[in-house]
């Protein structure tokens, strides 16, 4: 198979940045409102009407920013775990983040009427967000903290930590579900199948804060990233600090994974396609894999949620069966048609 | 120059190298032989500085190894491993300037390179997938990416060791000498070069001194008409040897079989 040129690289930055432009404008002008794009732009002009303005600067902008982030941070956390561990399956959700995020807020639904009655009435939009961050926090520190026993930072066994902490949450969660209310259920789903129906500019702000500052810190890795796919003995006779890298990429993928789920629920399918994307459509190295994921990510879910939302209006299909029904076949059908991976 | 006292290492309880002794200087070509684990890995990744337990026994110039940033040390040595492996889908040109040191020019970089290509003959090759080259040609590879290392290096001032584990080992003979002659080609420029050899014969023909290893203690150092005799590698090897001076005036050395 051709090598493609660097003209090619850039030309799938063009391309993927009208794409990005194009849903970016599709979330903003379509929705079960039915705004006119007369309305819209009488809106975007500052003469539209308070309940068109509503829609589209507070319901459908932040939904839209929030797609992007989400899309394009669990696109690049996917991106740096598979480098890292030199394995093409690898995940956020392998380590046990998205697992963690989730169980710690099906927790807080289910049996938070024993504290919530004590939550200030301010507060309360940002329970579950903060449950999530905690619960990713918590498993990313024992997942570090046991990969690191013995000295050497195992990566073996932060996948098999991983593992059986998805294992135990999904379990507590299947119990959880067995114990909730039919209202509860409802709620429970936003939280095991992900969606960018909870947006709004508050909760939005901070947590893409989080996810952008850890992106940025995460493309700085590009060159390492490179150099382990040497192995990691090959990477320190380059000059990496192995073990401390390893820390460190750990680390920011629990920051932006931890603040994507606490706003948008667990979103599967994008950390492992998008780089896989890349890297067959485009090239494999790091300097290019990192960026262009990122926009195939915030791409991906872009338009995936512009059709989970007017698919079948007003209802909503929960976003993370959105991405695998179109990003399942699409990937197989690379996978059948391109043997190198 | 590169100095060892007493490098000594045990791993999981098992003594695998004891009071070894190592002197590299520049523009000199050192051979490690042995039979099969009598260290001569182990010493060499203890050089590279991948453990920290004989870091304090061995010295770059005047800096304990224990001192130096894995950074520090990329600019005092470059390594070769015996067995080098890629997992992602690189191109050759992508692979070879995965050494090359961040300091170095683009310009600088893409001559380096374009030097590499042409003296491994993978000119016109550099957009192919490693992956789809041959074993040989893949190790070739490896061996470029880290000669643009080496070379980077010294254009940036550090003089810079070259660690060798087996190179030879994939290569068919031309290649085998051809590497060799580059390898003594590079101690002529005054790179101190370290290699793991298991070809005696190529180790008598190529190397300044050898250094000799059974059972993880060092049996015999010096210059290779010494250390490769007859009685010293037949105790060592557990076998039978033969040395013999050919009418080219190269030594000759092999089992009686």
């Amino acid at each position: 198979m051709a090598v493609r040129s660097t003209r090619f690289v850039g030309a799938s930055y063009l391309v993927l940045l009208a794409l990005l432009f194009l849903a970016v404008l599709l979330a903003l002008v379509i929705g079960p409102a039915g705004l006119s794009p007369s309305e819209i732009w009488a809106s975007v002009r500052g003469t539209g009407t308070a309940a068109s303005d509503t829609i589209i600067f507070n319901i459908r902008a932040p939904r839209m920013v929030l797609g992007i982030v989400v899309g394009a941070s669990l696109a690049i956390s996917g991106a740096c775990l598979q480098g890292l561990l030199r394995n093409p399956l690898a995940d956020p959700g392998l380590i046990g983040i998205t697992a963690g995020a989730s169980l710690a807020v099906v927790f807080v639904i289910v049996l938070g009427d024993v504290f919530i009655g004590t939550v200030p009435a301010y507060m309360l939009p940002a329970v579950h967000p903060i449950a999530a961050f905690l619960g990713g926090l918590a498993v990313t520190v024992i997942v570090l903290a046991t990969a690191r026993i013995g000295g050497s930072f195992s990566v073996g066994r932060l996948i098999l930590v991983g593992v059986a902490i998805t294992a135990i949450a999904s379990a507590m969660i299947g119990i959880m579900i067995y114990m909730s209310t039919d209202q509860q259920l409802r709620e429970l789903t936003f939280w095991t199948m992900g969606s960018l129906a909870k947006s709004n500019w508050n909760t939005v702000l901070i947590a893409c804060v989080a996810m952008v500052v850890a992106s940025l810190m995460l493309l700085r890795y590009r060159g390492v990233l490179d150099l382990l796919q040497l192995g990691e003995r090959a990477a320190f006779h380059a000059g990496v600090d192995v073990a401390r890298v390893k820390f460190q990429i750990c680390a920011l993928v629990a920051v932006a994974v931890g603040a994507g789920v606490s706003v948008a629920g667990p979103i599967g399918f994008v950390g492992l396609v998008a780089p896989h994307m890349t890297r067959l459509f485009v090239r494999a190295s790091h300097w290019v894999v990192l960026p262009i994921s990122a926009l195939v990510g915030a791409n991906i879910l872009l338009f995936a949620d512009l059709f989970v939302r007017n698919a079948i209006p007003p209802a909503e299909i929960p976003i993370g069966i959105a991405t695998a029904i179109l990003g399942g076949p699409f990937f197989l059908w690379l996978l059948l048609r391109n043997s190198r991976l | 120059m590169i100095t060892g006292t007493n490098i000594s290492l045990s791993l999981g309880g098992k003594p695998i190298l004891s009071d070894v002794p190592f002197l590299l200087e520049a523009g000199q070509v050192l051979a490690l032989c042995g039979p099969n684990g009598a260290g001569k890995s182990t010493l060499l990744s203890c050089l590279a500085g991948e453990h920290s337990a004989c870091a304090e026994a061995i010295c770059y110039f005047d800096t304990q190894l224990s001192a130096l940033s894995p950074r520090d040390l990329a600019r005092h040595r470059v390594v070769l491993e015996q067995n080098p492996s890629l997992a992602a889908a690189f191109t050759l040109s992508e692979l070879i300037e995965l050494g090359a040191p961040m300091a170095l020019s683009p310009d600088e970089l893409a001559q380096l390179k374009s030097e590499a290509l042409a003296e491994f003959g993978f000119t016109s090759m550099e957009d192919r997938y490693v992956s789809e080259l041959s074993g040989g040609q893949q190790h070739r590879a490896h061996f470029a990416r880290v000669l643009v290392q080496l070379r980077a290096n010294r254009r940036l001032g550090h003089e810079s060791f070259l660690l060798l584990d087996e190179p030879t080992s994939s290569l068919d003979i031309g290649h085998q000498i051809t590497l060799l002659r580059l390898i003594r080609q590079l101690a002529a420029d005054g790179v101190g070069v370290l290699v793991v050899l298991h070809d005696l014969n190529l180790a008598a023909a190529f190397t300044d001194h050898v250094l000799l290893l059974q059972d993880g203690k060092a049996v015999q150092y010096g210059e290779p008409g010494e250390v490769l005799s007859a009685k010293t590698l037949s105790d060592v090897y557990g076998t039978e040897i033969i040395v013999e001076t050919a009418s080219t005036g190269q030594f000759v050395i092999q089992p009686v079989l």
